[in-house]
């Protein structure tokens, strides 16, 4: 075969490895794209993961059980979960969140060892006193 | 020529093969990217997607957070993150009684079994973890028929005047023989007793020491039976339904109206719905625009119901099957209970 005619030929096949590949790709990402149906905590949207973190430090502010609650937090995969309920408690006290929400996180907080002058005010009277 | 001509057709061939192999390659490597190299990312996932053991979790959480802040509002709108806030109820005290069964942590079945009560979700097996201990439910056993008493008592009155007594008539619960509970069913059957004298001797002890038969009177008492009718539901209209329905949002929902004696409809009224692997409840009047009389609850397809009143003798529902119509929708139902009056 003279190269006059190959190289329309291998011109038309790259076109097609490409088509194909759009193909597939469109297949893989929008028809039929890989679906998890089991995920776990650390993949929650922010807006949810907040809502669980907070609902561990009301849980633990029940139950006063820091084994528990480090278990659960542990499902976020955070390394410092401490870090992050004293985080989270202080960004509800700057959007004005409940009390006892702010308590309950600050107590948590401060159980876990996480201890900032801004949450002081809310762990008098409860376990989580400095 | 004919050779020329075979020639260039197997060119052609060869051209159809390569361009379908290098579509094929395409394909694959676009699959490979999708699927294994750089699939979809679901990082900011809702809770519904939750594997069903963090799901537990997660309601369990919900419920010591309702315990915690006593916000039904904001523990619905939590569980609501979960799916259907109906199903979800429903979740929450199958995962309550699993709990109980299991003699898990008592502290996240109590706080389970209380969001599910709160939620409108009854069941005699979680009521030791209910705020008290142990309160008596309020669970009533359907009667199945108007109560035939069996005045076996036997009685040894002193023979002094008519003693009007009202027998515990015996009634056979129509399912779950095993829910015993206080029944306020009164049973419509009044039992007088009139005593009539007949003479018997008795041994009577003298001051002599020898002992003399001296014949005393001894009441033997007759039963009469007179019935007094008592208040009681009665099913007036118990009707399938097909045509409209799905255009108007009701197949395969259960509506219940419940009137008083005059006709006119009556709110809060509890109902009791069942089905062979449970039971709920619900009331009327919380869907005011529908009339203050009026409740509804969504049927599963295929599933049995029965239904009655709750607290007074009531009729039952029974056979309620929201199955198939012949245009394929689903088939609602409609009840109307109304209160007979205890009139004579």
């Amino acid at each position: 075969m003279d190269k006059g005619r190959l190289w329309p030929l291998i011109l038309l096949a790259s076109v097609a490895v490409l088509g194909g590949m759009g193909l597939g790709l469109w297949y893989g990402w929008v028809l039929d794209p890989v679906e998890y149906r089991d995920t776990d905590v650390s993949h929650l949207q922010s807006v949810y993961r907040d809502e669980y973190v907070l609902m561990v430090g009301e849980t633990y502010a029940m139950d006063g059980d820091l084994d528990a609650a480090r278990a659960r937090l542990a499902l976020l995969g955070q390394e410092d979960v401490g870090a992050l309920v004293a985080d989270q408690a202080q960004a509800a006290i700057a959007r004005g969140a409940a009390e006892l929400d702010i308590q309950a996180l600050a107590r948590l907080a401060a159980a876990l060892g996480a201890r900032r002058d801004e949450l002081a005010p809310y762990l008098v009277g409860g376990d989580g006193l400095p | 020529m004919s050779g020329k001509r075979r020639g260039r057709s197997g060119n052609g061939w060869l051209l159809v093969w390569i361009l379908i192999l290098a579509m094929g390659g395409g394909v694959a490597a676009g699959l490979a990217v999708s699927w294994w190299l750089w699939p979809v990312e679901y990082t900011d996932v809702s809770p519904d997607t939750l594997h069903p053991l963090h799901r537990a979790e997660y309601i369990v959480l919900i419920s010591h957070a309702y315990a915690h802040d006593k916000d039904l509002r904001r523990a619905q709108v939590r569980l609501a993150a979960l799916g259907d806030l109906g199903s979800v109820g429903v979740e929450v005290v199958t995962l309550a009684e699993q709990y109980a069964a299991q003699g898990r942590d008592v502290r996240d079945t109590q706080s389970l079994a209380r969001l599910a009560y709160a939620l409108g979700h009854r069941r005699a097996a979680l009521a030791p973890f209910m705020p008290g201990g142990a309160p008596t439910p309020t669970w009533t056993p359907w009667p199945t028929a108007t109560a035939t008493p069996a005045p076996t008592a036997t009685l040894a009155p002193t023979a002094t005047q008519a003693p009007t007594l009202t027998p515990t008539a015996t009634q056979t619960p129509a399912e779950r023989p095993t829910e015993t509970t206080r029944s306020p069913l009164t049973p419509a059957v009044r039992v007088t007793l009139t005593p009539t004298v007949e003479l018997e001797r008795t041994a009577t002890p003298e001051p002599t020491s020898a002992p003399r038969s001296t014949p005393t009177r001894r009441p033997t008492l007759t039963p009469t039976i007179t019935t007094t009718p008592e208040p009681r539901f009665v099913l007036f209209v118990q009707q399938r339904r097909c045509a409209g329905d799905a255009a108007e949002g009701r197949a395969g929902l259960l509506s219940v109206v419940v009137y008083d004696a005059q006709g006119d409809p009556l709110p809060n009224v509890e109902l009791l719905i069942r089905w062979p692997e449970g039971e709920d409840r619900f009331f009327t009047g919380l869907k005011p625009e529908q009339g203050v009389g009026y409740a509804d609850y969504a049927l599963a397809a295929g599933q049995s119901y029965q239904v009655g009143i709750v607290g007074i003798e009531s009729d039952v529902a029974q056979d309620i099957v929201s199955d198939a119509c012949a245009d394929g929708t689903r088939a609602s139902w409609e009840l109307v209970f109304r209160l007979r009056d205890s009139a004579p």
